[in-house]
C-alpha cells in the first residue's frame, strides 16, 4: 500500500480539472504507472467526485479572487 | 501532560481588517490567536504590527501549511522558515491542522490546504512521525486541529474520525485543538450525531476549542449543504457542543473565529464573554440569533474535569 501515491492521486485531482476528467474516463491508465493496490483503486473509485470537483472549484474561486498568480502564499 | 499550560480563556483570532479595534480592547480580550501564514507571508514588512501585537497580548499561533499528513514526509522548507518566526513570537503554543500537502508544487498546488486524509492507521502513522519532527525542532507545544471537510476518503479498513484522531494523538506530546464549529457542519453535512463522534473522541487531550459561524449554500450543486466561512456568530447548538466537551476536558482555552462579514467589535466581545463563561462552567448559555432548534441526543453533563 502506498499512502504517498493515494495522497498524490487525490490531491492532484482536487488541484488539476484535466486529471479529474481522466480518472474518471480512463483511470486504467492513471493506475497503471501509480504504485496502487487493487483495493485503494477501488477506493478511489468510489470517492464522492461531485464533491472533489466541487473542492476544486472552490480553489480556482479562490486563486481568481486572491490573484495567487502574482503572490505565493508560503513566500 | 499539558497541565502545566496556562488557562489562558476567551481568545480572538487575529484580522489585520480589525488591527485597530483589536489592540483597542485588548483588556476585553484574554488572549490572541496569530496566524502564522499571514506574518510569514508580509514579514519583515510587518515587523512592527508582530512586536506591538507580542507586547500587548498572550498569544497562540495557528497556521494552515504544516502539511502534517504528507505521507512523503515533513515539509521542511517551511519548518526552516516556522521555526525562527515562532521563536521570535515566542507563542504559549502553536497549531495546524490534521491534512495533508501532497500536492502538485504548482502555485495552486502551494497555495491550497485543508485537503482531507483517509482515516486509517497508516495515515495517523504519518501524522505521528512529522508531528515529532515539527514539535521538536520548534521545541514548543504543539496542537492539532480536526477539519472541516467536504469529502470523506472510503479507504479500507478506515477509523471513524474522532478513533482516528485519538490514534494520532496516542503515544505523542501533542494536544487536540478541537474545532466544534467544523465538528458540527461536518455533522450537518455528513448527518452524525456530534455527541456521539464527541463520546469517541479523545477529549482529554483538549487543549483549545474553536468555535465560529458557518452558512448553508442556497445555490448551485451543493445547495443545502453547510460551509465552513467563519463569517456568522457562534451558533446556539456549537456552544452546547462546547459546554458538553468543558464539562469533560481541562480546556484551556476558546478562540472565536471570525474571518470575514465582521460585525461591530462590540459583538465580537460579547462572543467572548459567552466563550469566558462556559469555560468557567456556566451551566447556561444565552440564546444568540442565529440558532436553529436541534436538540442533543446526549444530555449536556455539567460536571468539569
Amino acid at each position: 500500500m502506498s499512502l504517498t501515491a493515494v495522497q498524490a492521486i487525490i490531491g492532484k485531482a482536487i488541484i488539476d480539472p484535466g486529471f479529474r476528467e481522466q480518472l474518471k474516463t480512463d483511470p486504467d491508465a492513471i493506475f497503471a504507472i501509480r504504485d496502487v493496490t487493487p483495493d485503494e483503486i477501488a477506493a478511489i473509485r468510489a470517492m464522492d467526485w461531485d464533491a472533489v470537483s466541487s473542492i476544486g472549484t472552490g480553489l480556482e474561486q479562490r486563486v481568481s479572487r486572491m490573484g495567487i498568480m502574482r503572490a505565493d502564499p508560503c513566500k | 501532560m499539558f497541565e502545566s499550560l496556562p488557562v489562558l480563556g476567551a481568545g480572538l483570532g487575529y484580522q489585520p481588517e480589525l488591527h485597530e479595534d483589536i489592540v483597542a480592547a485588548r483588556d476585553k480580550i484574554d488572549f490572541l490567536e496569530i496566524p502564522t501564514d499571514t506574518f510569514l507571508r508580509n514579514l519583515p514588512d510587518w515587523s512592527e504590527r508582530l512586536l506591538e501585537l507580542r507586547a500587548n497580548f498572550t498569544n497562540v499561533a495557528h497556521g494552515v501549511y504544516m502539511s502534517l499528513g504528507d505521507a512523503s514526509g515533513p515539509h521542511l522548507d517551511y519548518l526552516e522558515r516556522l521555526a525562527p518566526y515562532l521563536h521570535s513570537l515566542e507563542p504559549i503554543w502553536f497549531s495546524d491542522h490534521l491534512d495533508m500537502g501532497n500536492l502538485p508544487s504548482d502555485a495552486k498546488g502551494r497555495y491550497f490546504h485543508g485537503v482531507q486524509v483517509p482515516f486509517t492507521r497508516g495515515q495517523a502513522a504519518v501524522f505521528q512521525q512529522n508531528m515529532q519532527v515539527m514539535r521538536e525542532r520548534v521545541g514548543l507545544p504543539l496542537l492539532v486541529e480536526n477539519l472541516f471537510y467536504e469529502l470523506v476518503i472510503p479507504m479500507p479498513g478506515s477509523l471513524s474520525e474522532p478513533v482516528f484522531i485519538r490514534e494520532v494523538l496516542d503515544g505523542t506530546d501533542v494536544g487536540l485543538l478541537l474545532d466544534v464549529e467544523n465538528l458540527y457542519l461536518n455533522s450537518l453535512n455528513f448527518h452524525f450525531d456530534p455527541y456521539q463522534w464527541l463520546s469517541e473522541a479523545p477529549l482529554e487531550r483538549t487543549v483549545e476549542i474553536h468555535v465560529a459561524g458557518g452558512e448553508q449554500r442556497s445555490a448551485g450543486p451543493d445547495a443545502g449543504k453547510w460551509s465552513d466561512t467563519h463569517s456568522q456568530p457562534v451558533p446556539d447548538e456549537v456552544w452546547r457542543l462546547v459546554e458538553y466537551v468543558v464539562a469533560r476536558a481541562s480546556v484551556k482555552a476558546i478562540l472565536v473565529e471570525r474571518d470575514q462579514s465582521y460585525p461591530p467589535m462590540e459583538e465580537l466581545l460579547a462572543e467572548l464573554d459567552i466563550a469566558r463563561r462556559v469555560l468557567g462552567g456556566a451551566a447556561s448559555i444565552p440564546t444568540t440569533l442565529n440558532s436553529t432548534v436541534r436538540e442533543p441526543s446526549i444530555p449536556i453533563g455539567t460536571e468539569r474535569r
